[in-house]
């Protein structure tokens, strides 16, 4: 990868997360349209946008943010209140940033469909939002000068005086090959405390200046009791400068500055073609408002000038430390069990053994900690998800969110997204009824409720979403399945397998299919995507009252908490996700059903044993299965028993991949490697199946 | 900054921190003020020493600041500057 193509990819990643944060901040923002510091954060990140979009030439993506930019700066400095209507409107330019942004870096060369109709509304709000303090920066026509002097702010007396410093200025004799400009300074507040003061860019300005003028408008200058000596009270200063500085020269000057804090204009003519012939007031003073679009290539966002308390590391690199933590605690384990380093009956030793063994463990953590995100992002980005969906299902509903703060293994959150708003919009559009009628119908509140929660639960992650709907009808779902092929109808189902037939591929409940869901052609996947995360989704139902998908994800991906057992001498790790219960079986209970293996009676359910030794076909002394322990395990095909010789442990085991020739074994997933050295390998419990399906399946 | 009966002498080149004290020590001091002078020397160093004289003469208009009168300050780093106040 060349140095530009590292650079544009840097870009590609900072703008995917700007536009994400606009994603979410926008809806904030509606919730709370009065909240200004907000509509300051979604400025800046527009404002960012707009500089890096600009500076790797997607000047279609430039373009639409500049002019959102100029209305989001319209609102932010007059605190106007934004009518409903335009609030939708910045909803949906946020939308536009996302498709343009697409259509710039696949290269496309059609824009998306409501790119010019969202660009002329919020080209009509600016117009129509207009002042005449600063309808230069937009007009196009030529300028008297009248109308430039009574936009710069002041008074008419005023006026006068920088109308007549432009006449002056433009005059000035041996000024040949000088540029009168014109330049606006409104500072923040804040401009003392972030280094900058007016002088500063007079001074810089006047260095090459062949004559500087500047006025400062002390209108809002307050009275001792409410000043401040490091708040800019100055809101505006007109700086007229003669110069032979070129206009990017000038605006080099101001490039630690945010956009809105400086306005250049250059004036021409620069002089008159007879220098000592004053200048009539309604001479034309034209503008090149084009050189407005300054080059933003070098224009900072605010993070380049405050101080970074992060830094952006290459997920690779981070894999890769993961991996050296991995051999360390490897290493470590070796070091703490190895029988001829224990039998070292020196306190040094063993002392610094234990050192190295809560070192180890604390790096573990911390370089864990690295991998974990918070999951209100994702949470944060479901809300537009609900917004849209109510909006386009016409159901009323309020959002609850719970647990944003926990945490999980940013791998895994990538993955997430997509099952989640599947989730989330088949919760809507089918879990909640289909209007407030029926909701009030059946004693419900007009509007439906849901609930986004994720939680720990026995070293899993749960994030759950739930609705107060009409819950899933057990009976219709077996009679579908059936219908459909999926079951025959003999099965002794429980609830939860029953509610998880919906997930099979080409199930569908729904009486009408929308656009949103209910095609039968999600569920399945948002499965597939869940278990491909080493996860599972619980589905739990009350007719009447709601239904609740649970997705129970492991802390991580690169380290499972796995139940090593023991079978024909080698070491297996079961999935602890995975584990119901283990149990040495009473002989009374186990069966053998001719044609069809060995099963185990458990609280009435006949539960299928598998034997490991038969599955990876170890020579070994056949016991009984109630000389040796079960453990049931929940599968896709619902519970089965791994008959092994005995339980080793419980463990942490960080996940190797397999090399090609045990990768095509589908009972395994990965091995790890144990303390002692030896390895272990992970089993798929969805490919344990019983010898019967396993030799005619 | 020297306070000769009701005459304060200042130093126009103050920076924030000396401007901060500057403020502090005006405050409670501004009804015994009724003038505010420019020692000989220095440059104008921060915009907010002219805000700050700014809003001095909007609190107790009777103070007379000579140099804010003037209405502009010229000096041969910054050009002219004017203020523009609406009194």
């Amino acid at each position: 990868m060349t140095k530009q193509e590292q650079v544009k990819a840097i870009f590609i990643e900072e703008a995917g997360e700007i536009i994400e944060k606009l994603d979410i901040n926008i809806l904030r923002f509606e919730e709370n349209s009065t909240d200004f510091d907000l509509l300051n954060e979604i400025f800046r990140g527009v404002h960012t946008l707009k500089g890096n979009a600009n500076a790797f030439g997607f000047t279609r993506l430039g373009e639409f943010v500049h002019h959102f930019e100029d209305v989001l700066d319209h609102y932010r400095n007059t605190h106007e209140v934004i009518e409903p209507e335009h609030l939708e409107l910045f909803v949906g330019s946020v939308d536009v940033i996302k498709e343009v942004m697409e259509c710039e870096l696949d290269a496309l060369p059609n824009l998306p469909t409501g790119y010019a109709e969202c660009l002329d509304k919020i080209k009509a709000l600016m117009y129509s939002k207009k002042s005449p303090q600063n309808s230069i920066q937009i007009s196009e026509e030529p300028m008297q000068l009248n109308d430039l002097a009574s936009e710069f702010g002041f008074d008419d007396s005023s006026d006068n005086m920088i109308v007549q410093c432009i006449q002056k200025l433009q005059t000035t004799p041996n000024a040949d090959g000088a540029c009168l400009y014109r330049i606006d300074l409104t500072l923040d507040e804040d401009c003392y405390k972030r280094g900058f003061d007016h002088l500063l860019f007079l001074k810089l300005l006047g260095e090459r200046a062949l004559a500087i003028e500047s006025f400062f408008d002390m209108q809002n200058i307050p009275p001792l009791d409410e000043f401040k000596h490091d708040e800019n009270t100055i809101k505006n200063v007109v700086i007229l400068v003669l110069t032979v500085s070129s206009y990017d020269d000038i605006a080099e000057n101001f490039e630690y500055l945010f956009d809105h804090e400086y306005r250049i204009h250059e004036i021409v003519p620069i002089a008159l073609p007879v220098m000592e012939q004053p200048i009539e007031p309604s001479s034309p003073i034209s503008v090149t408002p084009q050189k407005e679009e300054k080059n933003e290539t070098n224009t900072p966002s605010s993070t380049v000038i405050s101080a970074k308390s992060t830094i952006r590391i290459d997920t690779f690199k981070l894999d890769e430390l993961f991996d050296s933590v991995g051999e360390l605690v490897i290493a470590q384990n070796f070091i703490a069990q190895n029988n001829k380093i224990r039998s070292i009956e020196d306190e040094s030793i063993n002392r610094t053994i234990e050192t190295l063994s809560k070192i180890t463990k604390r790096i573990q953590d911390r370089v864990m900690s690295l991998r974990m995100v918070a999951i209100r992002d994702t949470f944060d980005k479901m809300k537009r998800v609900v917004r849209d969906t109510s909006k386009k299902t016409g159901k009323e509903l309020h959002l609850h969110v719970l647990g944003e703060e926990t945490e999980i293994d940013k791998t895994m959150i990538d993955s997430l997204s997509d099952p989640l708003i599947h989730i989330i919009r088949n919760a809507i559009d089918h879990g909640l009824e289909a209007n407030a009628a029926e909701r009030l119908s059946v004693g419900k509140k007009e509007e439906g409720n849901i609930t986004l929660r994720a939680y720990h639960k026995s070293g899993s992650i749960v994030i759950s979403v739930s609705d107060d709907g009409r819950g899933i009808n057990k009976e219709k779902v077996f009679k579908k399945a059936i219908e459909r092929g999926i079951i025959t109808g003999d099965e002794n189902l429980t609830d939860s397998q029953i509610f998880g037939l919906i997930m099979q591929p080409g199930f569908s409940t729904a009486d009408a299919i929308s656009d949103l869901s209910g095609r039968g052609v999600g569920l399945d996947v948002v499965k597939t995507s869940i278990e491909k995360l080493r996860g599972k989704i619980e589905i739990d139902s009350k007719e009447g009252e709601g239904t609740t998908f649970s997705m129970v994800l492991p802390l991580t991906l690169a380290i499972i908490d796995g139940m090593l057992v023991q079978a024909a001498g080698e070491i297996y790790i079961i999935p602890t996700l995975s584990v119901v219960e283990s149990f040495r079986p009473e002989r009374d209970i186990v069966h053998v059903v001719k044609g069809q293996g060995e099963f185990v009676s458990l609280r009435g359910q006949h539960i299928p044993v598998i034997r490991l030794s038969d599955v990876f076909e170890l020579t070994t002394d056949r016991i009984e299965p109630w000389e040796g322990i079960l453990v049931c395990v929940e599968t896709e095909a619902g519970r089965i028993a791994v008959m092994v010789d005995e339980l080793v442990g419980r463990q942490q085991v960080v996940i190797k991949p397999l090399g090609k020739a045990l990768a095509k074994q589908r009972e395994i997933s990965g091995g790890a490697i144990l303390g002692s050295g030896d390895i272990a390998l992970i089993l798929n419990v969805d490919e344990l199946r019983p010898m019967i399906e396993a030799v005619h399946g | 900054m020297e306070f000769d009966g009701d005459a304060l002498t200042i130093d126009l080149s103050m920076g924030i921190d000396e401007i901060k004290e500057f403020e502090a020590f005006v405050r409670p001091r501004i009804d015994y003020i009724d003038r505010i002078e420019i020692g000989e020397g220095g440059e104008l160093k921060s915009s907010a020493l002219l805000a700050l004289l700014m809003s001095l003469k909007k609190t107790r208009r009777e103070i007379v600041i000579p140099f804010l009168d003037k209405g502009e300050y010229r000096s041969g780093t910054y050009g002219t500057i004017h203020w523009i106040h609406y009194d």
